[in-house]
């Protein structure tokens, strides 16, 4: 189905429309289903999930606004957001906000930049290619799997520290070569 | 697009921290903290969309896997309640919540009517209308009442909280089946009164949906709903 097709039903179902509910589902939950799944890696669980963001995408759907991008990548969040949550609930990770992010210096970055949409995908590809091998790996896993930086250093076999400092920096690189 | 006087120089640690939320690294605690300075810190909040809408190319990454069949089912139970042939009572005439508001209006305007109406402040001249813009503080609507002392009647149109010139609410009517159709947008001046075109009037029945919209200043450029929905509700006999 169309993006534009699907941002139409999200509007449907804002205004309360059932059948467009049932259609968004249709159209949307094996994508979700699938997010679920990757993260939470228990069928039982993910289902659960997915109740849980449908209900979710229900009542949210008026805060959906055409011009704020792609209605999947609206759902994608909503889903990839409660699944990580269930996930860092059942295993906690330590973790501070308050950890010195010591790679970044004090300096600023340039006031933002309104980026234009239709081309972020490809952009963010380019710019992933411009990053070391290992640490793009890095990114991508820890998004669609939702590892935690402790879960990757074991998998990478690299101190967390280690593992931190790549993926900070890594952050860092693709803004920078996002807004080149 | 002005970005904003807090966005001036974002910091590097505001980049690093809202890509490692949208990323999921983060522990439960510290990605409840990111949400909650994202519902105070618009800027900051636009830099974690930023980061949702560069990422999103990555969830190519996850290939469809069809759920249990009663999955669906358990959602419309959990939202819709066990009875399935009860008509939708979602929106706007079943908000108790918007009921109470409007009373709240009325009511406020009522007092003002009655405090013109015993001398306390002397009758305008003339017929220009009074007009009272009733808010609340979370609401996306504003309730604009006018009052015509010369034959004492009152009305009261909704409009588009903040910033009138900038945006307008616009009513669109959601068919039982097909597409979604707009009524037109509210003027502030004019009686809140819609003409149902003819050729639309058999699409408004029973079962139909009323939703209202924000939308751009003279309402949705391309035909559909582009704003956030502000209320809908079905139609139904009372």
């Amino acid at each position: 189905m169309q993006s534009n097709e699907i941002a139409a039903l999200v509007n449907r179902v804002a205004m309360g429309d059932r059948k467009a509910f049932a259609s968004l589902y249709n159209a949307t939950s094996s994508k979700l289903f699938s997010i679920c799944l990757r993260i939470l890696k228990d069928r039982a669980d993910a289902e659960e999930a997915l109740q849980e963001i449908y209900v979710r995408v229900w009542q949210r759907s008026r805060t959906f606004a055409v011009d704020t991008g792609s209605p999947l990548a609206w759902l994608a969040a909503i889903a990839r957001n409660h699944a990580i949550d269930i996930l860092r609930a059942r295993k906690p990770v330590t973790e501070d906000l308050d950890d010195a992010y010591d790679l970044a210096d004090d300096g600023t970055l340039d006031p933002e930049q309104q980026v234009a949409n239709a081309d972020e995908g490809r952009r963010i590809d380019r710019c992933m290619e411009e990053l070391d091998s290992v640490h793009a790996r890095a990114v991508r896993r820890a998004y669609v799997e939702g590892l935690s930086y402790l879960e990757l250093a074991e998998e990478l076999k690299v101190p967390l520290n280690t593992v931190r400092t790549w993926l900070r920096r890594s952050l860092l690189k693709l803004r920078e070569c996002m807004e080149r | 697009m002005t970005s904003g006087e807090q966005s001036q120089g974002r910091r590097p640690q505001d980049e690093i921290l809202a890509g490692e939320y949208v990323l999921g690294v983060l522990s439960l605690e510290a990605r409840r903290a990111v949400e909650q300075r994202i519902a105070n810190d618009r800027a900051f909040a636009r830099i974690v969309e930023r980061w949702q809408a560069d990422l999103a190319s990555f969830n190519e990454d996850y290939e469809d896997v069809a759920p249990s069949q009663a999955i669906f089912g358990r959602i419309e139970t959990r939202l819709f309640g066990p009875a399935r042939v009860a008509p939708s009572s979602w929106g706007l005439w079943n908000s108790a919540l918007f009921w109470r508001r409007l009373s709240f209006a009325t009511t406020a305007v009522a007092v003002a009517a009655v405090v013109y109406a015993s001398g306390v402040i002397p009758r305008p001249q003339g017929y220009a209308p009074l007009v009272a813009e009733l808010s609340s503080t979370d609401s996306q609507i504003n309730l604009l009442a006018s009052y015509d002392a010369g034959n004492g009647r009152l009305r009261i149109v909704p409009v588009a909280a903040g910033g009138r010139e900038e945006k307008s609410l616009e009513l669109w009517l959601v068919p039982g089946s097909g597409k979604t159709l707009s009524l037109g947008v509210f003027e502030p001046d004019q009686t809140g009164e819609f003409v149902i075109p003819a050729d639309l009037r058999r699409n408004l029945t029973e079962g139909a949906t009323l939703a209202v919209s924000l939308e751009p200043l003279g309402g949705s450029p391309t035909g559909v709903a582009t704003g956030p929905v502000i209320a809908s509700g079905a139609v139904r006999r009372p």
